[in-house]
């Protein structure tokens, strides 16, 4: 399912959207294996984000075989400090202008890449708390502009309300991951439902792909 | 979990206390705090509103050596009008002049350089009256500068999906319904990145007493 989940994705411009970043995680880590893992640029907004995904690294893969990868993995940092605590900084874009300009130099930035890599975006689900609608869909079009058949993947948590209809309009796939209504807040879970809500795939249409217990990811 | 397990594995992350009212995430803090007696910690208080709600409710709590100790050496930055303290020893005041992205810098700086366990009071009234925008910005400047384990003291609960946005850990206190009166609040982890630390309840407390549930 892995392989050809990876494979329907690719030239798509998908949205991961989970109640929260632990399960985001897993399903990432789970998600993708080494062959895939070598072809992602890690784009990332943010101090508050690169500081997350410093602690989910060293907590969650600490000791896995993945982590030879992800020490190494490039990554493209738009923040305060041209500084990460893990991975290869490949380009770094201060933060000091609009979002719309900034996606415009991240743009160029990405198609240098060769064809078939994979960027996939954290953080900038907080953009939605930042700026206007209208402002992200602008950012969304620069970025699109430049790197049209480029397979991007955007893993947003807790997103602004409001905004939730603007993604949908946005993105080519959206995957859910969803807390399991068969657990309640008040349990001890990480149980979590991973499904296709959204899709202009054919071979994907929306339907139910895994379950997140714990660290696990089990097919249904 | 036991409070000292809870205060270990909260290290080195960025952790929301997020409760219905002030009087309840305060009662927390102290029993966090005396789960630190042998640390020296720092707190940064905003407002002069919130610096003496945080002294008042502290003074009606029932006397501990150990509070008081804490008290007594914690190293206090304020943001307000003026720089009196009423507990511990002024590190800085900033004077409040509304420009949040040179505040957070400042008090990044600070941090820094005591490399202390540190507890933001009053930042509440900031989710009230600044954008998000302006938050995110002051969030990240802040951790531009500092890497030390915080607490973020919040008693307004309704931006919980932005505030998750920002945090490692959301600690959420509740009022029980168990008694329509008094102070009863049920203790549990709303939001987490730790890997240990699952979204699951852990205490419920009053005045007297905390307990695991």
């Amino acid at each position: 399912m892995e392989r050809d989940l990876v494979a329907n994705l690719a030239n798509m411009n998908t949205a991961v959207i989970a109640d929260d970043e632990y399960s985001a995680s897993t399903f990432l880590c789970n998600f993708a294996n080494v062959d895939t893992l070598k072809k992602v640029i890690l784009v990332i907004y943010s101090e508050i984000k690169c500081r997350k995904v410093e602690k989910i690294l060293k907590t969650k893969i600490g000791c896995s075989e993945l982590k030879s990868i992800t020490e190494k993995i490039p990554v493209i940092k738009i923040g305060k400090v041209d500084k990460i605590g893990f991975g290869e900084l490949l380009a770094y874009i201060e933060d000091n202008i609009n979002i719309v300009d900034i996606c415009k130099d991240l743009g160029s930035v990405l198609r240098k890449f060769e064809e078939g890599k994979i960027a996939v975006f954290l953080g900038f689900g907080l953009l939605t708390y930042m700026y206007s609608p209208s402002e992200i869909i602008q950012a969304m079009e620069e970025l699109l502009a430049q790197t049209p058949n480029m397979t991007k993947i955007f893993i947003l948590t807790r997103l602004r309300k409001e905004c939730h209809s603007i993604v949908t309009a946005m993105f080519d796939v959206i995957i859910r991951i969803k807390k399991s209504i068969e657990y309640d807040i008040m349990a001890h879970s990480r149980v979590y439902d991973v499904y296709i809500e959204h899709s202009i795939v054919k071979d994907l249409p929306p339907m139910s792909l895994y379950r997140i217990d714990g660290d696990r990811l089990i097919s249904i | 979990m036991r409070l000292d397990e809870l205060v270990n594995l909260l290290d080195g992350y960025n952790v929301a206390v997020v409760s219905d009212d002030a009087y309840g995430s305060i009662l927390f803090v102290n029993y966090l705090l005396s789960a630190m007696c042998e640390r020296d910690v720092l707190f940064v208080i905003y407002s002069e509103i919130s610096a003496n709600k945080l002294y008042k409710i502290i003074n009606s709590l029932p006397p501990n050596q150990c509070i008081k100790h804490i008290l007594n050496n914690a190293a206090i930055v304020k943001i307000g009008k003026n720089n009196e303290i009423k507990f511990g020893k002024l590190a800085a005041f900033i004077e409040d002049r509304g420009e949040l992205g040179e505040t957070a810098l400042e008090i990044g700086r600070i941090i820094k350089e005591f490399g202390r366990t540190t507890f933001f009071f009053g930042f509440s009234l900031g989710m009230i009256t600044c954008r998000t925008n302006d938050i995110v910005k002051a969030m990240d400047l802040l951790l531009s500068k500092a890497n030390e384990t915080m607490y973020f003291i919040i008693s307004e609960s309704s931006h919980l999906d932005f505030v998750a946005n920002l945090f490692d850990v959301i600690i959420k206190i509740s009022k029980t319904d168990i008694l329509s009166f008094g102070n009863i609040y049920d203790i549990y982890v709303e939001h987490s990145i730790v890997p240990e630390l699952e979204l699951m309840p852990l205490y419920r407390m009053d005045e007297s007493n905390l307990f695991e549930i």
